[in-house]
């Protein structure tokens, strides 16, 4: 909004020009505190969400990330640090055309007994002056009887497609959804989980989440927040290159004689049922010379499968390492005192 | 501006469906502003002089406010006037602003509009810009109604029917700028409410004060509504820079 009272159209050019260049979202050492005593609910933050990339923000309970979403929106000022939608910070002119290429789904949010969902869905094109409050409907399988309907007399799962379509009906070059399946049934989750893969194509989108699952079902970058700092921001696809595979390797000899086999070629490996398992850096290039060298030792191989590691155990992995570190930090500080 | 007008009109339609908010912004100013002023004129009205002299002590000294009340009974016509415009003022308002505003925060609706590019100033101006139009505008014809009255009685000068129209609308600000800041420290409607009450008390105390051991006339009135001013602008300050909308969001 502000950003119009720039008058010109050069002005606005020159808005849209730096917004157009800009990262979605650019988030530089944010620290925020909720009282001058208080914890940090961010201490130093800082990641880049690139444009057309979808990235997931995981952390446990309080790890700052719904606070650092309601920073990226505007609603709460970072202590300190800057965070850029678009190249914009909302203390700047062109905060109001970058915010306004954004869409958020809020974390269960509360619905209006006294506003249609047809209203809530017109009150959202309002606001952001453009947007087709049927086509968004209709893309979300909302019908009419539903907009007509009061916003909470629908259920969970009708009234998160609403808050979605909301998001989506000014179609925006960003999507940040804050745990868009919580407090949702299997079914529901699923469902909507579905659409937001449809929805996020194409687009940039930030998804905060616990569901591990969901974020891999739907992000390609990892973001992992802890105590309001962030411990891992990378590729997935990258993680997984980096972490080893699971492998398991299965002979007609049984498994202790592949365990054995294995421990002979310095290989950590143990036996799970019918199988010897052991963690494998880069499986491409290391399995095909084990099992090579397990028929020289006259074993029959019938089986060599390498799994990658799940976004669920490299998350822990993260999440551990960072703890180790910090009692180690701790502890250290504590001796030198 | 755009956004704006859309959370003013979202407001207003949530105002006029409300039953309870219409219900307080009609029933508490016609029992304070009408039922009441005009009960009392009824009843002063027809006072004999010497019958209203009667019922004060025989060495009755009356504050600087109302000097003259034991001759003219337009005198406390005028105090107690003045009194229910504050009152009026003070309470219409705060009940529906407090309710509103934390109603939004309890039911989690606020992260709904939270989510949309407005500020949450923007959410709680075009809410209080609402609730203090329409309260505006139903006391004030309240008001003007009364002023009519007394005027046509002769029980008031201009000057004075007038000033009364400042004190309500500054009474109506400062209620709405208390609510505003109540709003934030409180956790939740009932919390709000105790402390709406706990504040218009000791407020009622001195607007009566003021009337009573002030100038008389008119001078009276218009130092109230600079006090009522005063307070509403320390309100608003206290609720932007110390307390801030961030607590309705943590």
């Amino acid at each position: 909004m502000r950003a119009r009272t720039l008058g010109s159209t050069r002005g606005r050019a020159a808005v849209d020009r730096v917004t157009d260049a800009a990262h979605p979202i650019d988030v530089r050492a944010v620290v925020k505190r909720f009282g001058a005593r208080s914890r940090p609910a961010l201490d130093g933050a800082s990641f880049v969400v690139k444009s057309g990339r979808r990235a997931c923000l995981l952390g446990p309970n309080g790890a700052g990330k719904t606070t650092l979403i309601r920073i990226l929106t505007g609603a709460l000022a970072p202590t300190s640090g800057e965070a850029r939608v678009f190249g914009a910070t909302p203390t700047e002119p062109a905060w109001g055309v970058s915010r306004r290429r954004v869409g958020v789904v809020p974390q269960l949010p509360g619905m209006y007994r006294d506003l249609t969902a047809r209203e809530y869905l017109e009150l959202v094109r309002g606001v952001y002056e453009r947007g087709d409050v049927d086509r968004a409907a209709q893309r979300l399988g909302l019908t009419r009887k539903h907009l007509r309907r009061s916003m909470a007399e629908l259920s969970g799962g009708w009234q998160r497609r609403l808050t979605l379509a909301a998001a989506l009906l000014c179609e925006p070059d960003l999507i940040v959804l804050d745990e868009p399946t919580v407090g949702l049934d299997p079914v529901a989750a699923r469902e909507v989980i579905a659409m937001l893969r449809e929805a996020t194509a194409g687009r940039t989108a930030l998804l905060c989440t616990h569901n591990l699952a969901e974020a891999e079902a739907l992000c390609d970058d990892v973001v992992v927040l802890r105590d309001g700092r962030v411990v891992l921001d990378d590729s997935i696809e990258e993680l997984r290159r980096r972490a080893p595979a699971h492998a398991a390797i299965g002979v007609r000899e049984g498994a202790e004689a592949a365990v054995q086999a294995l421990r002979e070629l310095a290989v950590d490996a143990r036996v799970d049922g019918a199988r010897a398992v052991f963690l494998a850096t880069d499986p491409e290039a290391n399995l095909p010379p084990i099992v090579k060298a397990l028929v020289d030792k006259g074993l029959s191989v019938f089986e060599c499968v390498a799994t990658p590691p799940t976004l669920e155990e490299l998350f822990l992995k993260a999440v551990q390492t960072t703890a180790q570190d910090t009692n180690a930090h701790r502890d250290g500080e504590e001796l030198s005192s | 501006m755009s956004a704006f007008r859309t959370l003013l009109r979202k407001e207003t339609v949530q105002l006029l469906r409300s039953k309870s908010a219409l219900a307080t912004a009609t029933l508490l100013p016609s029992l304070l502003l009408l039922f009441a002023p005009l009960s009392l004129l009824a009843t002063l009205v027809d006072v004999d002089q010497k019958g209203w002299v009667s019922v004060l002590p025989a060495n009755f000294n009356p504050p600087r406010g109302l000097v003259g009340m034991e001759r003219d009974s337009s005198v406390i016509v005028r105090f107690m006037l003045a009194s229910l415009v504050s009152m009026g003022g003070l309470v219409v308002p705060a009940v529906a602003a407090s309710y509103t505003m934390v109603s939004e925060r309890e039911s989690r609706t606020l992260e709904l509009l939270a989510a949309l590019p407005v500020t949450i100033r923007q959410v709680l101006t075009a809410k209080l810009g609402v609730i203090l139009a329409m309260s505006t505008a139903v006391t004030s014809a309240m008001l003007a109604l009364d002023v009519a009255v007394v005027l046509r009685l002769q029980m008031a000068s201009v000057g004075y029917a007038l000033s009364l129209f400042p004190l309500l609308v500054a009474a109506l600000l400062y209620s709405t700028a208390s609510a505003l800041l109540i709003s934030l420290l409180a956790r939740d409607f009932r919390t709000a409410n105790q402390m709406g009450g706990a504040l218009l008390g000791p407020t009622t105390v001195v607007a009566v004060w003021v009337l009573a051991f002030g100038p008389p006339g008119a001078p009276a009135v218009l130092i109230l509504a600079a006090i009522f001013l005063a307070a509403a602008a320390l309100a608003l300050y206290v609720a932007l820079r110390v307390v801030t909308f961030e607590r309705l969001l943590r």
